[in-house]
């Protein structure tokens, strides 16, 4: 990863010359940056001068086409295998409304204008930090989604990203802007198997709301145990628009994500429900911001782990509510529930109010299976593991509830049966 | 062959503290046996004891079921060989509906693994749902019951019908009812009377074990036995039981003292 790699990635992908310079520009924001500071976190042993940080695969893998088979009932789909986008398709219908569904290359060149003016250009900036910098440089594949002005969707739009092998990186780029009165559901299905080359996901996720305009994003995340995957997800929301987060996460060697939200227009809301399940020795760290900078708006999240093994969560979440922001709602609740002596989970959950005509709260929970609960389960013939596993589904419950695609949700509780099949008692 | 629970010179205590000294006690399927003692005797040590309950340690004798030393099997083989215990104080899970947790029981008795492989084809939907209808029916309650979550929000009266339905749904061969009448007025110690009454018969050995002789007036036993000190220390018929309803304890205790009863 060099200077000269970056020059050659635009010019393989015979890039105007607006995103060269601004990945080259990029290029100076990432040598410039230090490291990035995360207290609980450590990524030294990521060998980054190991990784290929442009692998275009150029196929339909077998995951991908499995991915695939249940399109037909999505309003677009976009799947990327590697650096590159293999797959595009849009129903003919939304095509007609004006809703774009392209790869972010593609974009790039056809409508330079909507990407100049929305890509790392307001929502997130490359100086975020050390990986978006590196991100904003090497970027390959991506999505982005266009939804004109009161064009409602209820399919939802399928993304769907996986790697084929050893020593990737990845730095795919989201970006979805929904204009006034928009209405959309974005799926976001991250999968790969477990190499045993380190590999980076370094994910840049932007999304931009339009008054009144309302967005769901889901993220199904089972990266393989390989897998440092350094997510930023920034939204910006306008006058009584809505994003709605979703977070099913089982996968990866190591997660550290950043999911903000900023409501800058009176009226904004944001609602986030999320639903974890760890073992071995995967790590998770996860930063939330609720930024209320205008008034009447409103916030909550929700969100459900449990740990196995020698996993280890961090949850950090902070509720920002500014001195324009009266008449301000918002909650945080976060729960984690920890199966083995050996995990660990800590919670970080503050408030920063500026503002007096609020009501805000968080609260945090971290506890242990309860044994009186596995005791009743197995006195009626349910054995240990099934008995662990009915109180984790319970436990996961509100969330489970809240989760608004029935397939996220079997394939969650899926994973996590396979999970639990394989957990080590200890 | 009638299904028999034997308990043989039984030790057993919590926290390093033996609670049961010496306890022994046979059950046959069909029986109906009252087990009762003052606070502090060892009821619940009994019952916890019997299922398995990690928390307490057997430091002598054995306990026979269907001839198998069970002390050594974890609570849901004993449960699957046949076994049950309404719990005096059942704790709550929430999440878990009634329904989902009966389903996950009985598909735990399916034959094949345990591990909740059964549980992906398990018992058809709609047997289970006319089983689980057909007992809330015999034991008059309410349908919302099953979508519940169990045991939370509900009234004493509801827990203890709530812990029944799953004997009924369970049809184990013992069942211990460990102070199921404890704190329950008058009208719902009718309702969980009627629904054990209903399912007592040749196919069931009860064991109820309680601190008063109230159950007694609606449940009949064959045999009445109280406990002191970790120890049975007199057994009879259902005229004990209305003994221990005009004399209380006190008798048995003087019995004790001036050696007329062995402890």
């Amino acid at each position: 990863m060099t200077r000269d790699a970056v020059v050659a990635l635009s010019d393989l992908k015979n890039e105007p010359a607006w995103m060269r310079e601004f990945r080259l520009a990029a290029w100076e924001t990432y040598e410039r940056l230090p490291q990035p500071n995360w207290k609980r976190t450590d990524i030294s042993n990521l060998n980054l001068a190991n990784l290929i940080f442009y692998t275009p695969s150029g196929q339909l893998t077998p995951l991908a086409q499995q991915a695939l088979a249940g399109s037909s009932e999505m309003a677009g789909a976009v799947v990327q295998v590697d650096s590159q986008v293999v797959h595009v398709q849009l129903l003919s219908a939304l095509l007609a409304k004006g809703v774009i569904l392209v790869d972010m290359d593609t974009a790039v060149q056809q409508y330079p204008d909507l990407v100049k003016k929305y890509f790392m250009a307001e929502i997130i900036k490359p100086d975020f930090g050390k990986f978006e910098a590196l991100h904003a440089a090497l970027w390959s594949g991506g999505t982005f989604l266009y939804v004109p002005r009161n064009v409602e969707v209820e399919m939802p739009f399928y993304n769907f990203l996986t790697t084929t092998g050893d020593d990737r990186a990845l730095f795919p780029h989201t970006l979805i802007v929904t204009e006034t009165g928009a209405s959309i559901h974005f799926l976001e299905e991250t999968l790969s198997e477990t190499f045993t080359g380190q590999t980076l996901v370094g994910g840049v996720t932007e999304i931009y709301l339009h008054p009144n305009s309302r967005v769901k994003f889901t993220n199904l995340q089972n990266w393989g145990l390989n897998v440092y995957n350094l997510v930023t997800r920034r939204t910006m929301v306008h006058n009584d628009a809505a994003i709605n987060y979703t977070l099913a996460e089982v996968g990866a060697k190591l997660t550290h994500q950043y999911q903000e939200a900023y409501l800058v227009g009176t009226g904004a809301n944001t609602e986030s429900v999320g639903v974890f399940y760890f073992d071995h020795d995967q790590h998770w760290d996860m930063y939330a911001l609720m930024d209320h900078v205008a008034s009447f708006t409103f916030g909550d999240l929700l969100l459900r782990g449990a740990l196995a093994d020698t996993s280890r969560s961090i949850f950090e979440g902070l509720i920002k509510i500014r001195k324009n922001a009266q008449e301000t709602n918002s909650y945080l609740h976060d729960n984690t529930l920890v199966m083995s002596k050996h995990a660990r989970a800590d919670s970080i959950p503050s408030l920063e109010i500026e503002a007096n005509e609020v009501r805000a709260s968080h609260g945090a929970t971290i506890g242990q299976l309860d044994e009186d609960q596995v005791f009743y389960l197995m006195s009626r013939g349910i054995d240990r593991r099934e008995a662990e596993r009915v109180i984790l589904e319970g436990f996961f419950a509100p969330v489970l509830q809240r989760i608004p695609l029935e397939q996220v949700r079997e394939k969650l509780l899926g994973y996590v049966d396979e999970k639990m099949g394989t957990v080590t008692v200890s | 062959m009638p299904s028999v629970l034997e308990i043989k010179d039984l030790y057993a205590g919590i926290e390093g503290k033996e609670i049961l000294k010496g306890l022994n006690l046979t059950i046959r399927q069909g029986e109906i046996h009252a087990l009762m003692g003052p606070n502090g005797s060892g009821k619940s040590t009994l019952a916890n004891t019997l299922m398995g309950h990690p928390d307490y340690e057997v430091t002598g004798g054995e306990v026979l079921f269907k001839g198998q030393n069970i002390l050594d099997l974890p609570p849901d083989v004993r449960s699957r060989l046949g076994l049950f215990l309404a719990f005096q104080y059942p704790t709550t899970i929430s999440g878990v509906t009634l329904a989902h947790f009966l389903r996950s029981a009985l598909n735990a008795r399916l034959p094949g693994p345990t591990d909740g492989s059964a549980r992906k084809k398990g018992i058809p939907v709609a047997e289970f749902r006319k089983l689980v209808m057909e007992k809330m029916k015999l034991l008059e309650v309410d349908e919302s019951f099953a979508t519940r979550y169990l045991n939370e929000g509900f009234s004493g009266g509801e827990k203890k019908r709530a812990e029944i339905l799953q004997m009924a749904v369970l049809h184990p061969e013992i069942a211990i009812l460990d102070e199921t009448d404890s704190g329950l007025d008058i009208d719902a110690l009718k309702v969980v009377s009627q629904g054990i009454n209903a399912l007592a018969g040749p196919e069931m050995g009860i064991l109820l074990i309680t601190h008063y002789q109230r159950i007694l007036n609606y449940i009949k036993p064959d045999y009445v036995h109280i406990l002191v000190d970790g120890r049975i220390v007199q057994s009879g018929g259902p005229e004990l039981a209305q003994k221990m309803e005009t004399e209380g304890y006190d008798w048995i205790r003087e019995g004790i003292a001036d050696g007329s009863i062995s402890s």
